[in-house]
């Protein structure tokens, strides 16, 4: 197992008398190279919930176990190492730094440790950007890019590390139909071809049957679908 | 809806986020309109000073040194029409508490009940016999009030000037005491002064009467004051219908037994002006001159002081002899006598001259060689009953008169003993003064002679001069420095600190509105609609902060005036400049600040709705066009040609020009930022191919931001460069000051006697009148008066002071440093240049740079035009500007010049005194006594003119500071709204693996870095300006501000930063990168 989450809860101060909860004593296990998709209503807490998976924030309670790891004994310093190694990011927005190139924006992660920056990370770089179809135009600036292209490289820049979990949060609702569904499946093509688990949260019902499972967030808690 | 309650209710709802960028246009405001009303208050309080130091006077003749009736103003009355006073003008010395305070530089003037036709004040305002009516300022300096007595000592005036050769000098003036009957305030015209300047003069009024008494003169005056606009022109021919010999000091006698009439004067020599005109416009007239000789010697023989005279007969050197000189030297026809004579040079300097005259003829004294009217009327010599009643001024040995001189005396008085050709005699004899000593005409023509004479004459040939007094004094304020421009141009940076902050905030704040503008524009409305919507209700800020502005240019120009009024309250005694503000000054400061405004707003609109139009027509915006070619090349050609001139001007001449490296390092500063921008352009542009690290990542970030980092830069750059190079050129002259070649010549002493002093200080006669001890060195200047075009003056002057004085000193010891040369002017022996009259009769001058360029308004190689006593033009270039100096607001020329032009001007008033250490300003000023000496350090009087300037440069700085403050608020705004932006980046950077402290520390640095690159482009610009002043003794060089400053900069930006960033990471990071 991957990632096991154990009785997690997490609420936010509602301005009432009772704090509003969001996830509430909830359970998941992941598998290495499993994909799977959050669904539910808007505030349900799905991002809260791959916020708390990508350890960018805490749980009111419960245990998130990585590979082992109880990442709630894990000082901050040491999730923000977690997070380059382990895990890699997509948001609904690419957020490409604007003064950078695509081959610049993707090799990012690979800035807070020199061990990172070794020709091993440059070729598996350059493979990914074959690979996602974006070698005509890695030296481009994301400005110079459409928004598929952007999510892309997003998506390049989120795997440079080989991390084993992917965290996509919306990945494609940025995008129109045609490209999120081309970007629907690179991902789930990555997470065969890489081995890579796959956790996505979306409103898209199609993004969601590509995954192998979905879960629907209800009243804090997983339902499997 | 309307589109105009659209504006409002927008207006309210950004009122918070605007309340920055309304406070900003208010300060804009506030400072160029502060600017200007303090030029309205500066030139009104210059112009209501004109009014009553006048007051009601429009114009007034003077004639030099020349006394005049004072009949004369009651005849020019009848003839103009105009209302008329004649004063008699004096300078004096009050003593007070029987010598324990002295007031020096008292403006004495002799009054009656005319003057009031001047004043606005009772009968009661003109004194009596023995009473004195004083204004309010010499009250104030002599401590005395109404019915205290004071001693009065006031110069000898008389119809000769004092330096004539052979009068007796009596330099010491007249004592007598006054009890004080009034203290006149400046309505009463207490402040009287015929001079441009707004310093209040120490004034005493005495009764005409009394003072013509007590200086042994009957019904004289010496200034007539007018009231009417009749012209220059028409005054003059006034004065010519109405004035009398007397006032040209002539007088014309018939001789009946000789029959022959004369013109002689009562200044013993006729001016050459007037002698070429009367001998060019009467027929048949002849000039005489007579001398006093000091010895006719022939062999063993001799015959002391006696008169010669001229005989147009003669020629060469053939002479003359009476029967009785013949007889007394034993000489016959054929022989050769040689006669021993003074030469009479300034400062009644006298040379001992011989000549060797061959007798011609031997006459009886008979007839024309019995003539007593030869002896030129020299009071104290032709007056005296006996040889030994003698008073002249020249030293006569009376032991050398022997009975039968004083018998010949008795007998014939002066009648000339040996008479020579008229050529040799002028060319001997002829000085500053004149080359007769009479015209003579042939006949009993007096009543006629006098008639002519005085009809033809023009005035002006004497001495006479008619001045617009008040339209000058008008000119003169409203042409004065304006401080208005001054303070604009000290206010600059602030100026444009917040117009570029102001221009900021309206720019961040339009990233607020894109969303919106876009929506506007996607339903429909034109660019052009929704530009005017917005600079609609950018106008609402505008005016709201013009408005707000308004109260606080008040304040500001109260703030300015109350720093001028203490520079010269200190100085002149007074408040001067009191508030006064102009409508149109208003208007003009508020439409300036709303058209600069709109026109940014215009501009940065234009651009924003641009880029909205992209945005909404999704089209790709080219980037890599502009590489910045143009700034690379234009950063290194204006860095380049600043080295350059530095090196070629600024190094590479004998002379250090602070202004080549001011201009050097300006030229410098936008160079680097040029260079700057083309550096951030050229990182932005590189791409990593490979590898890339994380210095690159830094750059890169740093270049990203390459517009908001120049605007940084720029912004904090010219601050920092403008504040420490104006402290680096804060002067200090008392560490220097013993120099020669600093702006005190070396001579630790400047006095200026109220009195003149009528002989050289430095000879063994001059030490023992006044018993200065012979370590003192004295250079001596005469003085013509003029207005002071000092700094300490803020008219605008035409004609300054005029000091002539002999070189030769200030040559020896290379005194004074030239800021300024014209090629007249002798590289090796500038000084020397004063002596060699340049072409057409223009002769060179010298005066303060300071004074050139600001009181005059002119430059080096320029002509500055003076009338001299014969009221002709006279020329003075100016050939050198000295490097700040004693001498500032006075012309210095060549004593010859000064003698040829003013011959009247007696004396010296104005010395610089070398002096061992051990002398103490107490006994300089106690062997000058008697002539009413200021006696101040050279280094003081250099100090209270650098009390102007630093003060200017205090405000500079002051100001500079302020807009270095504003500079850093912009660069807090900036590095604020930078952070808060870039917080989904710190975000995505988080999510990678980035942990918080090394966000915390890669922003940090990023800033910094930023404001470390402004600090240096200020400071390399603002050392290299600064070089002058660690060569040159003139500068105090505030060289810690080279770290203070950058420190503060570095330090406000540094905790901008910290604050900023700390602020930013403290919010939800992960919350901005929230898809819902």
């Amino acid at each position: 197992m991957i990632l096991q989450l154990d009785r997690i809860s997490k609420s936010y101060p509602s301005g009432e008398q009772h704090p509003r909860v969001i996830l509430d004593e909830l359970d998941l296990d992941v598998q290495p190279g499993e994909s799977l998709a959050i669904v539910g209503p808007s505030g349900s807490g799905k991002t809260t919930l791959l916020n708390l998976i990508g350890a960018l924030d805490r749980p009111d309670s419960g245990k998130i176990i990585f590979e082992g790891r109880d990442l709630l004994k894990v000082p901050d310093t040491g999730l923000a190492a977690f997070r380059n190694l382990k895990i890699g990011f997509v948001f609904q927005l690419h957020h490409l730094l604007p003064q950078f190139s695509l081959w610049e924006n993707v090799l990012v992660p690979t800035l807070t440790d020199k061990n990172l920056q070794g020709a091993e990370t440059i070729r598996r770089a350059k493979t990914l950007i074959e690979r996602v179809g974006l070698s005509k135009v890695m030296y481009q600036k994301p400005s110079q890019l459409s928004g598929g292209e952007c999510q892309r490289a997003a998506v390049v820049r989120a795997l440079v590390n080989r991390p084993s979990l992917l965290l996509a949060d919306e990945p494609t609702g940025a995008l129109d139909a045609h490209t999120a569904s081309q970007l629907a499946d690179l991902l789930v093509e990555l997470n065969r071809e890489e081995g890579i688990a796959l956790i996505t949260v979306t409103h898209s019902s199609e993004l969601a049957r590509k995954m192998q499972c979905v879960y629907e967030l209800v009243d804090g808690k997983l339902i499997r679908h | 809806m309307s589109i105009s309650r659209y504006i409002l209710k927008t207006v309210w709802h950004y009122r918070r986020l605007n309340l920055t960028l309304v406070l900003g246009i208010a300060l804009s405001a506030a400072i160029l309109t502060g600017a200007l009303i303090v030029g309205d208050s500066v030139r009104y309080s210059l112009q209501q000073i004109t009014i009553e130091r006048l007051g009601k006077t429009s114009r007034v003749i003077t004639a030099g040194e020349r006394i005049f009736r004072k009949q004369l103003a009651t005849d020019l009355a009848r003839v103009s029409g105009e209302r008329t006073a004649a004063l008699l003008r004096a300078n004096g010395v009050a003593v007070v508490d029987g010598g324990q305070l002295r007031v020096n530089q008292l403006a004495v003037w002799g009054v009656d009940s005319l003057v009031l036709n001047f004043a606005e004040a009772d009968l009661g305002w003109v004194p009596a016999v023995g009473e004195a009516a004083i204004n309010e300022q010499l009250a104030k300096l002599a401590r005395v009030k109404v019915g205290d007595e004071i001693l009065l000592r006031v110069n000898k005036l008389s119809a000769f000037p004092a330096n004539t050769p052979f009068v007796a000098a009596d330099g010491s003036g007249v004592s007598f005491r006054v009890r004080i009957s009034r203290i006149l305030s400046a309505p009463e015209l207490g402040n009287f002064n015929l001079q441009n300047n707004q310093t209040a003069p120490r004034n005493v009024f005495l009764n005409a009467e009394w003072l013509n008494n007590q200086l042994g003169l009957d019904a004289k005056a010496n200034v007539v004051l007018l009231d009417g606009n009749s012209t220059s022109g028409e005054i003059n021919k006034m004065l010519q219908a109405c004035w009398s010999t007397d006032d040209a000091n002539l007088r014309i006698r018939e001789n009946q037994d000789l029959n022959y009439t004369e013109v002689v004067s009562d200044r013993v020599f006729i001016e050459p002006e007037l002698e070429k005109y009367v001998l060019s416009s009467f027929s048949g007239s002849w000039p005489v001159m007579s001398y006093f000789a000091n010895e006719f010697r022939f062999g063993d023989q001799a015959c002391p002081y006696s008169f010669v005279s001229t005989d147009t007969l003669l020629s060469g050197n053939q002479m003359v002899v009476n029967q009785w000189l013949a007889d007394d030297l034993k000489v016959n026809v054929g022989d050769s006598v040689r006669v021993s004579y003074f030469e009479v040079g300034p400062l009644r300097r006298l040379k001992q001259r011989d000549t060797v005259f061959v007798v011609q003829r031997i006459e009886p004294i008979k007839g024309l060689y019995a003539d007593q009217n030869l002896m030129p009327d020299i009071p104290g010599l032709s007056d005296a009953g006996h040889c030994s009643d003698w008073e002249t001024g020249v030293p006569v040995d009376l032991s050398k008169i022997r009975p039968t001189d004083e018998a010949y005396w008795n007998h014939y008085k002066g009648t000339p003993k040996a008479f020579v050709s008229l050529a040799i005699a002028q060319k001997l004899w002829g000085n500053r003064f004149g080359q007769a000593t009479a015209i003579r005409f042939p006949g009993l023509r007096g009543k006629e002679l006098s008639e002519k004479l005085m009809a033809s004459m023009n005035p002006e040939m004497v001495g006479f001069q008619v001045t617009d007094v008040r339209q000058n004094g008008l000119d003169a304020a409203s042409h004065s420095v304006d401080f208005g421009q001054l303070f604009i141009g000290l206010s600059f940076f602030v100026l444009f600190a917040a117009v570029l902050l102001s221009f900021l905030l309206f720019k961040l704040f339009l990233n607020y509105r894109q969303a919106e503008s876009a929506t506007l524009l996607a339903m429909g409305f034109t660019p052009k609609q929704v530009r005017n919507m917005l600079v609609k209700e950018s106008l609402v800020y505008v005016l709201l902060g013009v408005l707000l502005g308004m109260p606080f240019a008040i304040g500001y120009n109260k703030l300015i005036l109350s720093a001028i009024n203490t520079i010269w309250t200190s100085i002149v005694q007074t408040s001067i400049v009191h508030i006064n503000i102009q409508f149109s000054s208003l208007l003009i400061g508020a439409f300036s600040i709303v058209f600069i405004s709109i026109l940014t707003v215009w501009i940065v609109l234009s651009k924003f709705l641009k880029q909205q139009k992209i945005v909404l027509q999704k089209s790709f915006v080219p980037e890599g066009k502009r590489t910045g070619k143009w700034q690379t090349i234009t950063g290194i050609l204006l860095a380049a040609g600043s080295v350059v001139l530095l090196l070629v001007n600024g190094l590479g001449s004998d002379e250090i020009n602070p202004d080549l490296f001011f201009m050097s390092g300006f030229g410098l500063l936008p160079g680097l930022l040029f260079l700057l921008d083309s550096v951030l352009r050229k990182l932005a542009r590189h791409s990593a191919t490979m590898a890339f690290s994380s210095k690159l990542f830094f750059l890169k970030r740093v270049a990203g931001e390459r517009r908001r980092n120049v605007m940084t830069a720029a912004f904090l750059s010219v601050g920092v460069f403008l504040v420490v190079s104006t402290g680096l050129y804060r002067k200090d002259l008392t560490r220097n000051a013993g120099l020669p070649s600093s702006g005190t010549g070396g001579y630790p002493w400047f006095i200026e006697t109220t009195l003149p002093v009528l002989f050289d200080l430095n000879t063994p006669e001059g030490r023992n009148e006044t018993g200065l001890p012979d370590s003192v060195h004295v250079v001596q200047f005469s003085v013509q008066p003029g207005d002071d075009a000092s700094c300490l003056n803020l008219n605008r002057i035409s004609r300054p002071r005029l000091i002539g004085f002999n070189p030769d000193d200030f040559d020896r010891r290379q005194a004074f440093t030239f800021a300024t040369r014209s090629v007249d002017l002798d590289a090796e022996h500038p000084w020397q240049s004063l002596s060699k009259e340049l072409s057409d009769g223009v002769i060179p001058g010298i005066a303060d740079q300071t004074v050139i360029q600001w009181g005059l308004g002119k430059k080096v190689g320029d002509t500055l035009v003076y009338k001299n006593e014969q009221g002709d033009d006279l020329k003075i270039k100016l050939i050198g500007g000295l490097a700040n100096s004693v001498f500032q607001g006075n012309v210095l020329i060549d004593a010859r010049f000064f003698n040829q032009n003013f011959p009247s001007v007696s004396g010296s008033e104005l010395f610089l005194v070398d002096a061992p250490e051990t002398i103490s300003a107490g006994e300089l000023a106690e062997s000058l006594r008697n002539y009413g000496p200021e006696v101040v350090r050279s280094t003081d009087r250099l100090l209270s003119f650098y009390q102007v300037e630093n003060t200017y440069l205090n405000i500079f700085l002051m100001l500079g500071a302020l807009g270095l403050l504003i500079g850093t608020i912009g660069l807090g705004v900036l590095i604020f709204r930078t952070t808060f932006e870039q917080v989904p980046q710190f975000a995505l950077l988080q999510s990678v693996g980035f942990s918080k402290t090394k966000i915390y520390r890669l922003v940090v640095g990023e800033k910094l870095l930023v404001v470390a690159v402004a600090v240096l482009i200020g400071l390399i610009p603002a050392f290299l300006s600064g070089l002058p002043t660690l060569f040159s003794p003139l500068y105090a060089g505030l060289w810690n501000w080279l770290w203070v400053i950058p420190l503060l900069v570095i330090l406000s930006g540094a905790i901008c930063t910290l604050v900023a960033v700390w602020s930013a990471l403290q919010k939800d990071l992960v919350g901005t990168l929230r898809n819902e």
